[in-house]
């Protein structure tokens, strides 16, 4: 549909809205999330916890939880020359589950709960690429093996016979890549693939999402909080808060140049090593309120040091600061800035 | 642990006011003191109580279980003569229920609110709320009496007639039992079916593509068997021990008659082997725990591969 008009995007998400009942509340997660991501292309989705971005992944996936739908909004999917709209597919139905693994991999957060304790690591992994390609249990294994061996899992034949807690967080994690990747699939989400790891686990494992990403042409979502690793792998950015993405941009624009004050402050809290180790790190002021909490406008205004009685009116639409960078705010000028703060904030 | 249970076992039969001679012969022979007192030597009953304890434990070790009281039996011959009756009813019923409970529990817990789930609620309401001998009675009491297409139990011995001329026989004493065993399984398997549902590596199966019913069957169900093992291992006792009140219900011929023959009759060296067997059984089953959990989830194997 409108995805032939502009340049070619795998994922189109228009207007998402996602709702989930919790005994008698309705709780609506995500609020209008409009993403538009062009092949090949390594998209970061930041923002702190609760503010939708694992619900967004899962929603494409069409695997939120039972209380959990998508309420209204369409997920546009282009898969060779068909556009598919994924929220319309059934759950569990055939062309659903294809696209699952097959055309969408997905790796988790939490390795070790992500893997079947009862099963060996390779079958796991095997289970994926005999589920789409008519493939013997021989050859999935061959290539399987081989797979490990790429993506640097030592003694890949013997690990093959393993079971997930006989492995490292590391390890784990590039089962779960194998898992994501077995079946090349065109676009690859991954929900916080490092918050479990150490530090120099975590830039291993970056790197080996980015050569993916370059080598084999693949499109990547990143959901992390962890700012630092933005700047490294994305070439665009979405941050969110509160169930609404605020500021899209490419990497260069939104990390050097934030315009909406939440990025501005998120970025702010990101320590640099040449800081001067006398100034006190910032952070962003009050709390994240509540999805249950209804609120008109904007879902910042309470902690924005630029708030203005217009932002608490109506609801704050996306305006374009730059081609490609837009930003949910209006207290930008006509230059898209935002208005020097007196009095300090 | 099998001896601190064979000590309990005996010491608190010897703990007991009557006296087991009394309780044997005729109480018109008991006024003869000598008599009684040359018995009592005859059976070792005045040795050191620590001599008693260690020849018994010897005895039963060899596969001596003495003689019963009452009948003057063997004991080894009444268990030989009742413990067919008894493993066949408890047995069919500890099979057919939890073939019964897992396939429930499965689809129960598989699609929360649909048929199986309510199937199973109702199940589970009747056979936890209603005692096993009440279920039997009201089977009785329809099946046998209102309508009498059944006959009310009453085992016949094999060898007489043909498998399923006897077959009937079962019918009502065998569902009693599965009813009864099925209810708390049913929960059991459909609360750990949920559980393990809601785990983080169901979703990894569903991001894979993989079919709702390979999930269940290949991920799901393997992992929710860990808690419902346990509660079927710890009813294997009742395949020597016999369902009491099911049999008493039923007037099956079993070991669970024999126990309530035995304590109304103090018939000791009865209840005590029973006793022991029940015991023997309990601690096989949690040895049998340990294997089937070890099988099931490969965290617990002992001495696993580095």
């Amino acid at each position: 549909m409108s995805l032939s008009t502009e340049k070619d995007l795998i994922l189109d998400l228009k207007n998402v809205n996602v709702k989930f009942k919790v005994e008698d509340d309705t709780l609506h997660i995500l609020r209008d999330v409009s993403l538009s991501i062009p092949r090949g292309s390594f998209l970061c989705v930041v923002g702190e916890s609760g503010c939708g971005k694992s619900v967004t992944a899962q929603a494409i996936m069409q695997l939120l939880p039972d209380n959990g739908e998508v309420s209204s909004g369409d997920i546009y999917f282009s898969q060779g020359d068909q556009v598919l709209k994924l929220n319309e597919l059934e759950k569990f139905g055939k062309q659903m589950r294809d696209i699952r693994g097959g055309k969408i991999g997905m790796i988790f957060q939490d390795t070790l709960s992500s893997l079947n304790p009862a099963h060996k690591v390779g079958r796991q992994v095997a289970e994926s690429l005999l589920q789409h390609f008519p493939v013997s249990k021989d050859e999935a294994r061959t290539r399987v093996v081989e797979l490990f061996r790429k993506l640097g899992i030592p003694d890949p034949e013997r690990r093959y016979e393993a079971y997930p807690h006989e492995f490292s967080g590391g390890m784990r994690q590039r089962v779960m890549i194998a898992i994501a990747t077995i079946c090349e699939p065109d676009l690859v989400i991954a929900d916080e693939p490092t918050t479990a790891l150490d530090v120099t686990i975590q830039a291993q494992i970056m790197t080996l999402l980015k050569d993916l990403q370059k080598s084999a042409g693949k499109t990547f979502i990143l959901i992390t909080h962890n700012m630092a690793l933005v700047s490294e792998v994305a070439d665009h950015v979405a941050v969110m808060y509160l169930g609404r993405v605020v500021e899209y941009g490419a990497v260069d624009q939104v990390l050097r140049d934030p315009r909406h004050p939440y990025t501005k402050a998120l970025m702010a809290s990101v320590p640099n090593l040449d800081a001067d180790k006398n100034v006190e790190l910032q952070t962003v002021d009050g709390q994240t309120p509540s999805p249950a909490e209804v609120t008109v406008g904007c879902e910042f205004a309470g902690r924005c040091p630029y708030v203005a009685a217009a932002c608490r009116e109506k609801t704050i639409e996306m305006t374009r600061v730059n081609p490609g960078h837009d930003v949910r705010c209006i207290r930008l000028d006509a230059n898209g800035k935002l208005p020097v703060l007196t009095g300090g904030a | 642990m099998a001896f601190t249970i064979s000590a309990l076992i005996f010491f608190a039969s010897r703990l007991s006011p009557i006296d087991p001679i009394l309780a044997m012969i005729p109480p018109d022979m008991a006024s003869d003191s000598a008599n009684l007192e040359q018995l009592r030597e005859e059976l070792g009953l005045n040795d050191h109580i620590i001599l008693q304890y260690l020849t018994w434990l010897k005895n039963i070790a060899t596969g001596d279980f003495g003689y019963s009281l009452q009948s003057g039996q063997q004991i080894s011959e009444i268990l030989a003569l009742r413990m067919p009756a008894t493993l066949e009813l408890v047995l069919t019923a500890l099979i057919l229920s939890t073939i019964l409970a897992l396939t429930l529990g499965l689809f129960a817990g598989a699609k929360k609110g649909g048929i199986a789930d309510k199937l199973s609620r109702v199940l589970g309401v009747v056979g936890i709320a209603i005692p096993d001998f009440f279920i039997g009675l009201a089977l009785l009491n329809v099946f046998a009496y209102r309508v009498s297409w059944l006959p009310s139990g009453n085992r016949v011995a094999p060898g007489q007639i043909t498998f399923w001329d006897r077959f009937p026989n079962y019918i009502l004493p065998v569902a009693t039992l599965t009813i009864a065993m099925l209810a708390v399984l049913i929960r059991y398997t459909r609360n750990s079916v949920l559980d393990t549902l809601n785990r983080d590596f169901v979703k990894t199966a569903r991001s894979k593509g993989v079919p709702e019913w390979r999930v269940l069957y290949s991920h799901v169900f393997r992992n929710s068997l860990g808690p419902v093992m346990v509660l079927l291992a710890f009813r294997l006792p009742l395949l020597v021990g016999g369902s009491i009140l099911v049999e008493t219900v039923f007037q099956w011929p079993g070991i669970g008659t024999t126990i309530i023959a035995a304590v109304t009759a103090s018939d000791y060296p009865v209840i005590m082997v029973v006793s022991m067997l029940i015991a023997m059984v309990i601690l096989f089953a949690s040895f049998l725990v340990d294997i089937v959990k070890s099988i099931l989830d490969p965290r617990v194997r002992l001495g696993g591969s580095n």
